[in-house]
């Protein structure tokens, strides 16, 4: 019954990418990334058509399961109808097609009441979708194997790892792993803190956005800054939200304790950067030193320097 | 009623509360530190089930940084123990078991006094600051509880007692 252990082959599966609120709003080099990562891997790749807001599990599971459902199911409708795998990058989209796929084929009587409301849209679910992560796509379809294969240019760079809370919901031993292993294959040295596990705070910014800020992404900003490392690595576009927007209020606002990262200079890179860079696409390619709030120079310059 | 309490630290021998019957819930919450993120979305969702605010303070579970090691997480929520400390203690009879074997405390009688709180061993009881009086898990009435619900990770799970025991003794090496 699970949404995305089935084994397919990755050359004739079509692949639909469900972008998310964040990834065209404020990580546009990280889109242009993936789908040159994509075009590298010879993934038959795609935006997802006529997509929704994936609903946001965190707010709509507590206040109604049922429109939770409902709203989800139809992304899970759409992608059914046009043939292809839902792939999400963003853990908080992930967590939710994946959940409410679950949940939906678990229970019958959920399935039907989500086609009740759907056939109002002349949609329908058969729960036949594939649901995948960014990760289980790159580590499960193509495989380490082909990345290392693909890899020009091993980047010799010290690195901090964020992985985000939801995927940690199949087990550490799964999409940390892969992540892990990935980064490991570009050549990224990987250095452990006691951090690394701690969510980005962007679950509780709307309860408590002074906790969400101070706590977690200052004690995440700080060890960073004083480790030294080149860039803080992710893959959930929903964490690099949390710490673009807390990188503008650790600076404005300043740090009650005296402790703020002046001039936090640490840039927070998506995996799929690190993979194009790794590929031996150009910096520029992919726009990666626009439109950020820490900026990747001295990345870029080292990634450059060490031809 | 004068109480015989016998304590213990062992596991298997929990304190004797003799007014309190012995009905317990089926499951129990049970969390596991390895998993837990600290991202506070079981807060979240306890505030809003029972008090419709997303504001964590209303939640009646917590999430506290562990001081003994960095970036890890120690939770505190309620067990409706077989023989609960807070019910024993309590001055006014205020607390009472359920059918369900949920502990509860009853708004009508309590007074505030915070007395529950402080036998608790791991203080679940807290001060509802509009009432003035003491608020506890009630398991959502025995409902899947949306503090697991929400948990981003599976650290929160429900199990029945006998595998939680287990799971517990494992977890603390015992």
């Amino acid at each position: 019954m699970t949404a995305s252990k089935s084994k397919t082959n990755a050359s004739n599966e079509k692949y639909g990418y469900f972008l998310g609120c964040v990834m065209p709003a404020k990580m546009p080099w990280a889109e242009k990334a993936t789908f040159l990562v994509a075009e590298k891997l010879g993934l038959s790749w795609d935006y997802m058509k006529e997509t929704l807001c994936c609903v946001r599990p965190g707010v709509w599971k507590a206040i109604d399961p049922d429109t939770w459902l409902t709203l989800t199911g139809q992304n899970l409708a759409l992608a059914e109808k046009q043939g292809v795998t839902l792939v999400d990058s963003c853990n908080g989209c992930w967590i939710t097609h994946y959940e409410t796929l679950e949940e939906l084929l678990d229970e019958p009587e959920k399935m039907a009441m989500v086609n009740k409301h759907l056939a109002k849209a002349n949609m329908r679910l058969e729960g036949t979708v594939q649901v995948k992560h960014f990760l289980q796509v790159l580590y499960e379809d193509v495989g380490l194997d082909k990345i290392r294969k693909s890899i020009k240019k091993p980047l010799n760079l010290r690195m901090m790892r964020h992985i985000g809370c939801h995927a940690r919901k199949l087990g550490n031993d799964v999409m940390p792993r892969y992540f892990d292993e990935i980064l490991e294959a570009c050549g990224v040295e990987l250095v452990d803190t006691p951090y690394d596990s701690m969510c980005c705070g962007l679950l509780l910014y709307f309860a408590d956005p002074k906790t969400s800020i101070y706590r977690n992404v200052f004690k995440k900003f700080k060890l960073a800054q004083d480790l030294g490392v080149d860039a803080i690595a992710i893959i959930c576009s929903g964490c690099y939200d949390q710490f673009d927007r807390g990188i503008k209020i650790l600076e404005d606002e300043g740090d009650p304790t005296g402790q703020l990262p002046q001039g936090f200079d640490v840039p927070i890179v998506h995996l799929s950067e690190i993979l194009a860079l790794a590929f031996g696409y150009k910096p520029e390619e992919f726009g990666m030193d626009v439109f950020r709030t820490t900026s990747p120079s001295k990345l870029i310059s080292k990634v450059e320097g060490g031809k | 009623m004068a109480l015989k309490v016998k304590v213990s630290k062992r596991l298997s021998a929990p304190v004797l509360v003799p007014i309190a019957n012995e009905n317990v819930t089926e499951n129990v919450i049970i969390h596991n530190p390895e998993f837990c993120t600290g991202c506070m979305q079981c807060m979240v969702g306890c505030a809003y089930s029972h008090f419709k605010t997303f504001d964590i303070n209303y939640a009646l579970l917590y999430v506290n940084d562990n001081p003994a090691t960095p970036g890890s997480w120690v939770n505190a929520n309620c067990s409706h123990c077989v023989y609960p400390m807070c019910l024993a203690a309590c001055p006014r009879e205020a607390i009472y078991k359920d059918h369900l074997g949920i502990v509860r405390i009853s708004p009508l009688k309590c007074i505030g006094c915070g007395i529950c709180a402080q036998t608790c061993p791991i203080a679940v009881p807290r001060l509802d600051n509009t009432k003035k009086i003491y608020v506890k898990c009630d398991l959502c009435n025995g409902e899947y509880p949306n503090c697991v619900k929400m948990c981003s990770t599976n650290a929160l799970q429900l199990l029945p007692r006998r595998e939680a025991f287990d799971y517990v003794k494992k977890l603390r090496g015992v």
